[in-house]
């Protein structure tokens, strides 16, 4: 992961500047974001989640693999965020799905939810509820842990660099799901997206 | 005739208060423990001593490797290894990628793991396979021979 030069990779930021960074951002970003283990990723998404709900007006669909959505929960509840989750679940402003849930059909054959109409329609429903946008966070070991890494890169770059809706996507990866693609893989991954983010 | 396997176990757990409490709890009972916070360690750990291990407890979602993944690999090195899940998920979504992975698994715990179970169940498993037996009667051979040879 390290040995890619790129423009588009920007090492060591801190986990609050990157959700101060990324909460910044216009919509229609489709970022890579990599950390090295779970109290890295539970800081970043605990200020970027709650400034986006309480700042920026926004819905926030997040889909864990490493850790339950109870456990999200309680994270969200306390510590950096202490923001109201049950509160914005039941409004539907905040959306927290178990990753294999919000990628695979739960039916015989557990196929790719391959397609981001989903994302699309949310971004629609986003605008009729009256907030400004919509923010997707998805752990993506859940396609490693399928032993799904082809399909995970096709999957990746099926998807746009930039939405043309209120939408930022971000594909979350823990450094060691990360380091196993191939160099080639991962060189495309990051190619594709408009940047990596490692924190 | 091959030689007796230890009765130790590897523990694999990312999150290590779970490794190190399931640690501290099997070595009260006797057994060797040996905690790993990386699948890729253990891994490694294992291929090295595998004629130490009987049994292996690993978490299902770990980042690089599956604890699923993790057995599989454990199995290709000793068949012979009894494999215990940990899992903070639902069983049936466990038992689901066990059955297409094809990987054969002794006992699913789901998180919070009651303590008392799973050291019953570990011992349970070991009983099976005899090392505990084998163990004590070799000590019991090496004291004997330990007083013969104070005697004499």
């Amino acid at each position: 992961m390290f040995g890619i030069n790129s423009g588009r990779l920007i090492k060591n930021i801190h986990a609050e500047e990157a959700a101060v960074k990324l909460s910044a951002e216009k919509y229609g970003i489709h970022y890579i974001i990599i950390y090295p283990d779970l109290p890295t990723l539970r800081e970043f998404y605990s200020f970027y989640i709650k400034n986006q709900i309480e700042h920026n007006k926004e819905i926030v669909l997040f889909s864990p693999f490493y850790e339950t959505t109870d456990n999200v929960r309680q994270t969200l509840s306390g510590g950096h965020a202490a923001i109201k989750v049950s509160k914005y679940e039941e409004e539907k402003t905040l959306l927290i799905t178990d990753a294999l849930n919000q990628y695979f059909q739960k039916a015989e054959g557990e196929g790719i939810k391959n397609d981001w109409s989903f994302e699309k329609r949310m971004a629609e429903y986003v605008k009729k509820q009256g907030k400004n946008g919509l923010s997707v966070l998805g752990d993506m070991g859940v396609f490693q842990y399928k032993n799904k890494i082809k399909e995970l890169v096709d999957y990746e770059l099926s998807l746009p660099t930039k939405y043309d809706t209120d939408l930022k996507g971000f594909c979350i990866y823990n450094e060691k799901d990360f380091d196993r693609f191939a160099e080639e893989q991962k060189r495309k991954l990051i190619e594709h997206h408009g940047m990596a983010i490692i924190i | 005739m091959a030689s007796p396997r230890n009765n130790g176990i590897l523990i694999v757990d990312d999150q290590r208060d779970i490794a190190d409490l399931v640690k501290i709890l099997l070595e009260r009972e006797g057994y060797n423990a040996y905690a790993f916070y990386d699948p890729f360690m253990a891994l490694d750990h294992f291929r090295e001593n595998f004629k130490n291990f009987a049994l292996v407890i690993a978490d299902v979602r770990m980042p690089g490797m599956s604890g699923i993944e993790l057995v599989s690999k454990i199995k290709e090195i000793e068949q012979e290894t009894i494999a215990i899940l940990i899992s903070a998920v639902e069983r049936d979504t466990v038992e689901k990628e066990i059955k297409r992975c094809n990987v054969e698994i002794a006992e699913i715990f789901q998180k919070p793991i009651l303590l008392k179970k799973l050291r019953l169940c570990v011992d349970e498993h070991i009983k099976k396979t005899g090392i505990e037996e084998k163990e004590e009667e070799e000590t019991k051979k090496s004291g004997l021979t330990s007083i013969n040879g104070e005697t004499n």
